[in-house]
C-alpha cells in the first residue's frame, strides 16, 4: 500500500469508527499507519490532528440529530480542557506502555460488558 | 455531583494527550460506572474531545510533532466518513451499535497489547530519538 493510500484510508477508517461509536477513532488510526514511516510521537501527534476536526463534525452531526445536553456534558469538557493542558506539557516525558497494557484490560473487561 | 464527571474528564484527557486512547476511556467510563445513555455519553464523548485535542494540538505544532502530508491525505476523508458514521448512529436505535461496539473494544484491546511488527523495529525507550 502507498502513502497515499494508506492515509486515506486510514482516515477514512477511523472517520467511520469515530462517528459510528462517538469516539476511538484514534485506535483505528494508529494501526493503520503504524505501518508507515513516521516516528512514534508525530504518528501520536498526527494522530490527534486527525481525530479533531472528525470530532468537530461528529459532534455537530450528534447535536442537530440527537438531544445533547450541554450541562450534563461541562464538568467533563472542563476536566478535559485542564487535562489537555497537563498532558501535552508532559507529552514524550512518561513512558506510557504500561498504561497502555493497563488500558487494553479495561478495553477487554468493557468488551464482555457489551457483548454479554 | 460534578467532581466525578470533571476527574473522569481530566484523567481521561492527560491520557488521550499521549495517545493511549482516553477518548473511548471516557466513553467505557460514562456507560460502564456512570450510568450515561449510550447516545448522551457518544455525543458527550466527542465534545469532550475538542478542547481537549485542541490543546494538545497546539503543543504537539509548537514541538514540530504534526506531518502535514499525512493530515493533507487523511483529513478530508476522515471528515467524509466521520459525517456519514455520525448520520448512522443518529439514526438507528443505538442499542444495535452495541455488539459492534463491544467486538470494536476487543479488537482495540488486542491491536493494543499486539501491535504490527513494524513497531518493534522502533528505537528502544532509552534512545536519544525517543528523548527528542
Amino acid at each position: 500500500m502507498n502513502e497515499k493510500w494508506r492515509g486515506r484510508i486510514a482516515g477514512a477508517a477511523a472517520g467511520l469508527a469515530n462517528g459510528l461509536f462517538g469516539g476511538g477513532g484514534g485506535m483505528v488510526f494508529i494501526p493503520v499507519m503504524s505501518r508507515s514511516s513516521l516516528k512514534k510521537q508525530t504518528l501520536y501527534a498526527t494522530c490527534v490532528g486527525v481525530i479533531f476536526p472528525i470530532c468537530a463534525v461528529s459532534a455537530a452531526v450528534y447535536f442537530l440529530r440527537a438531544e445533547l445536553s450541554l450541562k450534563t456534558a461541562l464538568p467533563y469538557l472542563l476536566g478535559g480542557l485542564a487535562g489537555g493542558f497537563l498532558g501535552g506539557r508532559l507529552y514524550g516525558k512518561i513512558s506510557v506502555k504500561w498504561l497502555k497494557r493497563l488500558f487494553a484490560v479495561f478495553l477487554f473487561y468493557g468488551a464482555v460488558r457489551y457483548l454479554l | 455531583m460534578w467532581m466525578l464527571p470533571f476527574l473522569c474528564g481530566l484523567g481521561a484527557s492527560i491520557l488521550s494527550a499521549w495517545g493511549v486512547g482516553g477518548g473511548t476511556l471516557l466513553l467505557l467510563v460514562m456507560t460502564l460506572f456512570l450510568g450515561v445513555d449510550q447516545r448522551t455519553a457518544q455525543g458527550i464523548n466527542l465534545l469532550f474531545f475538542l478542547p481537549t485535542a485542541a490543546a494538545a494540538l497546539v503543543f504537539h505544532w509548537k514541538n514540530g510533532f504534526l506531518d502535514k502530508p499525512t493530515l493533507k491525505r487523511s483529513v478530508p476523508w476522515a471528515v467524509v466518513f466521520a459525517l456519514a458514521g455520525a448520520w448512522a448512529a443518529t439514526a438507528v436505535d443505538v442499542e444495535l451499535l452495541r455488539k459492534p461496539f463491544g467486538v470494536y473494544l476487543l479488537a482495540s484491546g488486542v491491536s493494543l497489547l499486539w501491535p504490527s511488527k513494524k513497531k518493534s523495529e522502533e528505537p528502544p525507550e532509552d534512545s536519544p530519538e525517543k528523548k527528542l
